[in-house]
């Protein structure tokens, strides 16, 4: 039992010394889609708090995603998420790929496959209601139609 | 003898007309304003072959009938039909449809790499004149 428990620990310590390679951050993002579009107040305080640790160049690490496993886990996640979608460079989307996207956030947020289950357990401001949902879904709607109204 | 030739080439007749009507069914609802944009032969044959049979309203694939009813595109609002556009011909370079499972069992639904540019090239096409960009 001892000797498990000193296995874990040296294991635990080992895998630190391997770079979980964080994606990096930048808070200077002039292609954001917050800055570039006509986004509702409501609506950015969501998409902020819900998909920009993933889904922008904006994300906050919390003490715990420098501490491996974690660090592979959320270097992962956030790697996978801006590669989909990238909210920070938004505004070099064609309008096709705009409308693309904001047809997905629509299915993706009504079938509940984000915010990733696993997300909100440890940032409870992610979680969204069925109104939030909707509000979100409504303002894709608009802002996907808005794009082809001449 | 006689009534089976009569039978036979009533039901040849019979095939003829549904193969015509499901290709109609693609030209006429796959793009509203469809006099603008004719969908080409080349693109109907290989829609009709390889995507139409899970991707239409009646479809028994739920989710090929969810993504993507070739005979309910003129439904769609332009940015929807853009967006189904895309993923068309995404997913047909990236080579995710035709399913692999599908092809697995059935491997003529393969697209050839001249299909995908014929559809890819449609798409495109189409894309821009919708889109304009």
């Amino acid at each position: 039992m001892k000797k498990l428990l000193v296995i874990l620990i040296a294991i635990f310590i080992l895998i630190q010394f391997i770079p979980a390679n964080l994606p990096d951050i930048s808070d200077n993002n002039p292609n954001d889609l917050l800055l570039s579009a006509n986004v509702p107040a409501d609506i950015s305080k969501m998409l902020k708090a819900s998909c920009y640790d993933c889904h922008s160049n904006e994300t906050v690490y919390p003490w715990y995603s420098y501490v491996a496993p974690v660090s592979f886990l959320v270097s992962r996640d956030t790697r996978e998420g801006r590669k989909k979608l990238n909210f920070s460079n938004w505004k070099k989307l064609s309008k096709v790929k705009k409308a693309k996207y904001l047809d997905e956030i629509i299915d993706e947020v009504t079938e509940g496959d984000m915010p990733m289950l696993i997300y909100p357990i440890t940032h409870p401001d992610a979680k969204l209601s069925e109104k939030d949902r909707e509000s979100i879904n409504i303002w894709a709607e608009n802002y996907a139609d808005s794009l082809f109204e001449d | 003898m006689k009534k089976i030739i009569l039978l036979s080439s009533l039901l040849f007749v019979a095939a003829i007309f549904m193969s015509i009507s499901a290709t109609e069914t693609i030209v006429n609802n796959t793009i509203p304003g469809n006099d603008k944009y004719i969908v080409p032969e080349k693109v109907q044959t290989i829609i009709k072959n390889k995507c139409f049979d899970c991707h239409n309203s009646h479809s028994k694939s739920i989710k090929g009938k969810m993504k993507l009813k070739f005979d309910k595109m003129s439904d769609l609002k332009t940015h929807k039909l853009l967006a189904k556009l895309d993923n068309i011909s995404e997913s047909v370079t990236d080579g995710d449809m035709p399913p692999k499972k599908a092809i697995k069992k059935y491997p003529d639904l393969k697209l050839t790499p001249e299909e995908v540019k014929t559809l890819t090239d449609w798409v495109g096409g189409l894309i821009k004149d919708i889109a304009g960009e």
